[in-house]
């Protein structure tokens, strides 16, 4: 797998310098950090360029930081990574461009490696930046 | 990122989850196409629906009226061609929010302090009682986005509210002077109780407000506490602007601060215009009585008997949103008649509503939930920021 995605990553409770350490340390280039503040919640969202390789990593790192369950959604122009406490702890819920779902308990590196070469291969999804 | 691209990926991505939730095909633009209100004729409603709730009231005559009509319909010729930021845009929302933002930046630019860049909003598709900023560290430009679901959540409540207050003329809801003299104590209607309830338990489970007639004997009450409550959210969200909120990691002192930022910013604007602080006062506090209520109604149909309490780290109850606010508009130098006046006016709304829940609401609430009731899945995230069940 070669290129780029263009990632958004959603959490509260987290430390935002944490996030974008462990993004820096995967060399994410143009880190965009965005901050929402709602009735009742706030969410940080951190927007980055990462490789496709480098995602792999992030969502295995991100399932054990964040204690909860992880939504991989490759649908927008975005892959969003969100955490999701409702989903139990180690879960990834995999949302392919075309809209198929998989959901993997306590996911293997190889498994997670699959599923994201579904992502890139994939024509309707999120374009992955050939050679960026 | 330009913020205009970042509400259309919001709002896409609002879309694309309300269309699964619907379980349709989960196309935002089909969805939004489906989904999507005709333009109304704000001038005419607006005009129209004044005239129904002074009716017997102002004395006019047919060229006042008239006169009226033409001021009505001047105002909001301005926002009829109101150029959406997206075509997912509702534009009958949208212009609502323009009006509502212009009016509380013209009193921001009667003191100098103007929002520079001013906000982008937007509306986004789920029923959630939500309002959001938006501000990327990058853009600077903050975008609010106010959630569909909100503005019939507020129209509910302040139509309950009015039903259970006496009735309110036009000059009374003018004059803090008119309302120190109210007489509080009134009977709701026995209705109140049912509709309140069912009203909860619509949107809580369903995720759809049920529907409510309108309080005859009060609709000034519930227009001009409406229009309150909805100025109110905006101008907490603008607060955590202006205080430069976005740039540090959210806390509860934010959020008490942007409801004392956003009650002054309300009290502001209407003492341009020249209506009643007692009147904001009371909209303020109906607001957050209204989530107050709306959080209770989820904590009990998801825990039932069990004990819950609010844990948010971010933000207070807003039983602590009303009494910190509380102590500050008590302390404000404004005459006394009018601290009285909004004192009569939040304390018999809290009385009235604290009985109906208590003895009628919460059972009820109870026995649904022992018959399967469960908040929808659209409260999941709040139940699992905001609340914890004591063991």
């Amino acid at each position: 797998m070669s290129g780029q995605l263009t990632i958004e990553l959603s959490f509260a409770d987290e430390p935002v310098a944490e996030m974008k350490a462990m993004l820096e340390k995967g060399r994410a280039s143009e880190i965009e950090i965005e901050d929402q503040r709602g009735v009742a919640g706030a969410l940080c969202v951190i927007i980055c360029i990462v490789a496709v390789e480098v995602l792999v990593d992030i969502v295995t790192k991100l399932l054990r930081l964040w204690r909860c369950g992880v939504i991989v959604d490759a649908r927008g122009p975005k892959v969003l990574v969100e955490k999701n406490c409702n989903l139990p702890l180690g879960t990834v819920w995999f949302i392919a461009p075309n809209g198929s779902k998989t959901i993997f308990d306590k996911p293997s590196e190889l498994q997670l490696d699959t599923l994201l070469k579904i992502l890139v291969s994939s024509g309707n999804g999120p374009s992955a930046r050939e050679g960026c | 990122m330009v913020p205009r691209d970042r509400i259309l990926e919001l709002q896409e991505r609002g879309y694309r989850r309300l269309a699964e939730q619907l379980g349709w095909e989960p196309d935002p633009v089909a969805t939004h196409r489906r989904l999507a209100l005709p333009p109304t004729p704000l001038d005419v409603c607006a005009a129209e629906k004044f005239r129904e709730a002074v009716a017997g009231q102002a004395d006019l005559s047919p060229q006042q009226w008239h006169d009226f009509d033409q001021t009505v319909r001047a105002i909001f010729e301005r926002y009829t061609d109101s150029v959406m930021p997206t075509s997912y845009e509702d534009p009958n929302t949208y212009r609502l929010m323009s009006m509502m933002f212009d009016g509380l930046q013209n009193a921001l630019i009667c003191r100098g302090k103007a929002l520079v860049p001013p906000p982008l909003f937007a509306t986004l598709p789920s029923g959630d009682a939500n309002a959001r900023v938006v501000q990327s560290q990058k853009s600077r430009v903050p975008i609010i986005l106010f959630e569909q679901g909100l503005f019939p959540f507020l129209a509910g409540f302040a139509r309950i509210i009015s039903w259970a207050t006496p009735p309110l003329t036009l000059a009374q809801t003018l004059d803090d002077r008119a309302l120190y003299k109210l007489t509080t104590r009134y009977t709701m209607p026995f209705e109140t109780s049912s509709s309140l309830l069912e009203f909860l338990i619509s949107y809580v489970v369903n995720s759809a407000p049920a529907a409510l007639p309108a309080p005859g004997h009060n609709r000034v009450a519930e227009m001009s506490l409406l229009g309150g409550m909805q100025r109110f959210i905006m101008a907490h969200e603008l607060a955590h602007i202006r205080l430069g909120h976005l740039a540090s990691p959210p806390n509860q002192d934010h959020e008490f601060a942007a409801d004392v930022g956003g009650i002054e910013h309300l009290l502001m604007t209407l003492s341009d215009t020249g209506d009643s602080w007692a009147m904001g006062v009371w909209s303020v506090n109906a607001a957050l009585l209204a989530l107050h209520y709306l959080y209770n109604t989820i904590g009990i149909l998801e825990y039932g008997v069990r004990d819950f309490e609010w844990t948010s780290v971010t933000h207070p109850s807003p039983q602590m949103r009303r009494e910190y606010i509380r102590k500050w508009w008590t302390r404000e130098k404004v005459p006394c008649r009018a601290i009285v006046a909004a004192n009569k006016l939040c304390s018999m709304t809290q009385s009235q509503l604290k009985r109906l829940f208590d003895f009628i609401i919460r059972p009820c609430l109870l026995e649904a939930h022992n018959g399967g009731a469960r908040p929808s899945p659209l409260w999941k995230d709040s139940l699992t920021h905001c609340f914890t069940a004591r063991s």
